[in-house]
């Protein structure tokens, strides 16, 4: 029920910004991200943990912020699709995206943009099976999955350029 | 042309990239509320009292409207299908009869300062319900004592429809004179060679978007008075026309916007509930009001869509030419008629002959009503089903007659010098060399090999299955008079307005509103192709009814490339006319020597002579001489498109499994597909909206499946229970296509958005059928799901694991 009283501050850094804000206990971090940071980039598919729309990257790692409460996130380091592009240009996993046709709507494309970052720092040569056993935490309803497989061989070869 | 046929690179993609896409949910305005709705708990009751008092007076809480402060305030929601026995035709936004009929359906809704608070609300609210015998499926519903979910029926059977060549009379009523021959079916099956029948039951599953539904209702400041819905649909424009009729207000005081919207495929084409009740509070409340629908409300609330069962009948000679089919459908289309009423059903029935050469056919059509969500359009409308249980009967007909199944379907394609081709339910279709493209695929995959590898591999304990199908589509909905005589009582125009600005920039507004599709850019390529620019240059404007021109039917049925590609072709092709008339009057060179290309309207035998396409329409929109007096100044041109027919798309496929018995789980080998969807605007979106489509197909045989208890109650109400496939779950799949350009549109293009469905249900029920067969399993239900395999191949049974005793 409503605790309206008992409000908790959370200091965390978002995309290399600082925030400080104070919390009901019972607020999700996705819903603290996009309605009280109005990074609406995060979306909400499922609120249950399954869909990976809301996946960031935490302390890191990637992880579902829908299931997360904002007062876990103290002290944290995220990092969301806000903070992907730098200065306009798109990171190299965003514009693989791209070139692959790896979105339709977009609704889940942030989520998965996070979930690659994540896979490619640990498998920064990735093959097939291991893409789609990586990316099976995020559920796409428009692509069927292919060009989202593809985006991600091209973002890896990109990173490697890079290097 | 240079831009259609083209892959261009969408235009779409950078602000989703970056997370900078602004969905429903992504709106904020100042004083805005948040609701949350009361919902039935309740499959089947009437409703003794709801007591709203606690609720309203918790801090943060500014309305609570239920069922008694509702009641009289609407006029129903039409469905707007309407055949003539149909005994729903329209639907209370809350229920008038104080009875509810499907856990979710909406009762009420609560407006406060936040969401939390709307839903803390919700708990407080007493409902005392007064439970009725619940129905929990087709076969209760139509049992003898069967409780009736609305008395005044008589019966569960919502609306009934039939065709049958034998009384020479199409009661689909299209509108084509019926200049064939007509066989009696019963004598065509009396005089088989052999008769099977087989009944299927195929699940029920809804499209689940990843973006639930949702809008923000608010009266708009800049324009005083304007009651404004963002919302995120497929449809503004039908929302609009059924929203002002709803709430009695007047229809040129309303905004629609679709916003970015995250997919939608059938579930967003009509008016909800929840969207009336959002507006009535921003009425009363002067504020904005946001809904926003969370993924268990969309189990319960959104549409669902595909349940059927069917008994199937097919007459066919000794050496495997069908001769005659016979289709009893029973729709479970759940407590109430969806916008859509009986039309999917309709449609399995109608598209089930599919383009295989006989010509006796009857179908009974039922829609029956039980205690579930109602049941909706989603990708494919009941023509998936057509073409998986045809496919699935022709692989279970060559089986016992001992035929290979791609060679049955060969005997009965007909021919290419056979097309145009009419169906026993008066579908014609236009052209396609149905041999050729399952020959296609069957060739990419090594067929004969592959089937003696079979063979082999068996005698191994290795058992692969093998599906091959091939499906005929009609989509491109459609020549209005058509529509409204088939019984969807909206018109399939589309229209396109086209503007060159003064700097040269190109503007496209159209009727239809992308939710995946890539409209941006396709219609882009479309425009550009006329008008000589770059498609880059060319902003489609869409979603907004204050921006746009009207559009009766929305995006659905798969007609945004034919129709609106259609009329944005039209319209711009006016616009490049009307440019080079000033052009030639302006460069002194005759009309026909003049060419427009890269931004610059030339002569063709002397580039330098002629001026950019921006000082032509700076030139235009100046009110400067033109040299014609009788025409308007400006480059605006708007085309009104009714197309001339439906469209039909066809494609073939083979796919490959490998079966574990033990695991009961499959592994995929080969998924390869032909398809032909005429002219390809952009190759790179059809095969991505191919690809979608197959997921969405193949995912409703093998995974998905909503599951009611016999109480009515809905077991499955998260994506643990529903199983949405993964990219794990998914084959990779070999796309080939041909252009098999329609006769109807002035670009040759079909449309292809559900096509998908079509190729991915019956070619994988047909190779798990095949690997199943190997243990004297024959499938006839939906979905192939492990514990069924498992009990099947073990246990000599499907295992209904939400069934007890």
């Amino acid at each position: 029920m409503s605790n309206e009283g008992s409000l908790s501050t959370v200091t965390l850094t978002v995309n290399g910004h600082r925030y400080a804000s104070e919390v009901e206990p019972r607020t999700l971090l996705s819903d603290f991200l996009r309605d009280d940071l109005r990074l609406t980039g995060t979306h909400l598919g499922c609120e249950h943990g399954v869909c990976g729309a809301c996946t960031i990257i935490w302390n890191g790692a990637a992880a579902r912020s829908c299931v997360a409460l904002a007062v876990q996130a103290d002290g944290a380091e995220i990092r969301t699709v806000e903070g992907m592009a730098e200065d306009g240009q798109l990171h190299p996993i965003q514009q693989a995206f791209h070139e692959a046709h790896g979105l339709q709507c977009g609704f889940c494309t942030p989520g998965f943009l996070m979930t690659v970052s994540d896979l490619l720092e640990r498998y920064p040569d990735p093959t097939e099976d291991e893409i789609r056993a990586e990316i099976s935490s995020n559920i796409c309803r428009c692509t069927g999955y292919q060009t989202i497989v593809e985006a991600v061989r091209l973002a890896a070869a990109k990173l490697k350029e890079e290097v | 042309m240079r831009w259609v046929g083209a892959r261009v690179d969408r235009k779409e993609d950078y602000k989703l990239l970056t997370g900078a896409g602004r969905f429903v949910a992504d709106i904020d305005l100042p004083d805005m509320l948040h609701c949350a709705i009361l919902r039935s708990s309740e499959p089947h009751a009437t409703i003794k009292a709801i007591d709203a008092t606690k609720a309203r007076e918790l801090p943060g809480v500014h309305a609570v409207l239920t069922v008694e402060d509702l009641v009289d305030r609407f006029d129903p929601i039409p469905v707007i299908w309407r055949e003539d026995q149909q005994k729903n035709m329209a639907n209370p936004v809350v229920p008038a009869d104080g009875r509810v009929r499907f856990v979710g359906e909406p009762i009420g809704i609560v407006a406060a300062d936040r969401r939390n608070i709307a839903e803390d609300a919700l708990d407080l609210i007493e409902v005392e319900y007064e439970p009725l015998p619940a129905i929990a499926g087709v076969e209760a519903a139509l049992g003898d004592d069967a409780a009736l979910l609305h008395p005044d029926w008589g019966d569960n059977v919502a609306c009934e429809s039939a065709s049958d060549t034998s009384t020479g009379n199409d009661e689909q009523g299209d509108g084509v004179t019926e200049l064939h021959e007509s066989p009696d079916v019963d004598k065509v099956f009396a005089e088989a060679d052999r008769v099977y029948e087989r009944r299927f039951k195929i699940g029920r599953h809804t499209a689940f978007p990843l973006e639930t539904r949702g809008c923000v209702a608010h009266i708009d400041p800049m324009i005083s008075g304007q009651l404004a819905l963002w919302t995120s649909t497929q449809t503004p424009h039908f929302v609009r026309t059924i929203l002002a009729r709803v709430l009695g207000h007047p229809e040129n005081d309303i905004r629609v916007i679709a916003p970015d919207v995250g997919g939608g495929f059938g579930q967003k084409e009509h008016l909800y509930p929840e969207e009336v009740l959002a507006v009535a509070l921003t009425l009363d409340l002067k504020r904005p009001v946001k809904w926003i629908e969370d993924r268990r409300e969309n189990f319960l609330a959104g549409s669902h869509a595909r349940q059927q069962l069917v008994d199937v009948s097919m007459a066919v000679s000794a050496d495997g030419k069908i001769l005659g089919t016979k289709l009893r459908i029973f729709a479970d289309v759940g407590g109430y008629m969806s916008n859509v009423g009986i039309g999917p059903a309709l449609s399995t029935n109608s598209m089930f002959p599919q383009a295989y050469n006989y010509k006796a056919h009857r179908g009974n059509v039922y829609a029956v009503v039980t205690n579930k969500t109602p049941a909706g359009a989603y990708r494919g409308f009941g023509m998936n089903k057509s073409v998986l249980l045809m496919e699935r009967m022709i692989d279970i007909v060559a089986n016992d007659l001992d035929i290979d199944p791609a060679e049955m379907r060969m005997r009965n394609f007909p021919q290419p010098s056979e097309m145009p081709f009419t169906s026993p339910t008066m579908h014609t279709f236009d052209a396609g060399d149905y041999p050729e493209s399952l020959q296609r695929v069957l060739d990419m995959v090594d067929y004969e090999r592959l089937r003696a590898e079979q063979k082999q591999l068996r005698s191994k304990g290795r058992y692969l299955g093998i599906g091959v199908s091939h499906y005929v589509e009609m989509n491109g909905l459609g020549p209005s008079k058509v529509m409204h005589m088939s019984g969807f009582d909206v018109g399939g125009y589309e229209s396109g307005v086209v503007e060159v600005q003064p700097d040269g920039t190109v503007v496209l507004a159209t009727g239809v509103a992308s939710h995946g599709q890539s409209h941006q850019t396709t219609l882009a390529q479309v425009v550009a192709d006329q008008v000589g620019v770059h498609p880059d240059k060319v902003t489609v404007v869409q979603g907004d009814t204050a921006l746009t021109p009207y559009s009766p039917s929305g995006t659905i049925a798969s007609r945004s490339a034919p129709n609106a590609g259609g009329a944005a072709m039209l319209a711009a092709k006016k616009v490049r006319e009307k440019m080079l008339r000033v052009a030639s009057y302006l460069l002194e060179v005759g009309v026909d020597d003049l060419t427009v290309e890269d931004e610059r309207i030339f002569a063709r035998g002397a580039p330098s002579v002629g001026m950019s396409v921006a000082d032509v329409a700076a030139h235009m929109w100046g009110g400067r001489d033109l040299g014609d007096d009788s025409m308007e100044f400006g480059t605006q041109e708007r085309v009104v498109y009714d197309p001339p027919g439906t469209s039909y798309t066809f494609g073939s496929q083979v796919c490959v499994i490998e079966l574990d018995p033990d695991t009961a789980t499959f592994e995929w080998r080969r998924y390869v597909v032909n398809h032909d969807c005429g002219t390809m605007i952009n190759p790179t979106v059809v095969a991505g909206q191919l690809q979608g489509g197959i997921a969405q197909g193949i995912a409703g045989i093998t995974l998905e499946d909503l599951v009611y208890d016999e109480s009515g109650q809905p077991l499955t109400t998260t994506f643990m229970d529903y199983l949405l496939p993964t990219a794990a779950d998914m084959p990779s799949m070999e796309l080939t296509h041909s252009e098999t350009p329609s006769p109807y549109n002035p670009l040759g293009i079909k449309g292809m958005g559900e096509g998908g469905t079509m190729s991915g249900m019956p070619v994988v029920a047909n190779a798990l059928a095949d690997a199943l067969r190997q243990f004297n399993v024959e499938v006839t239900e939906f979905p192939v799901t492990p514990n069924r395999i498992f009990a099947a191949i073990h246990k000599g049974g499907w295992n209904r694991t939400h069934e007890k005793g």
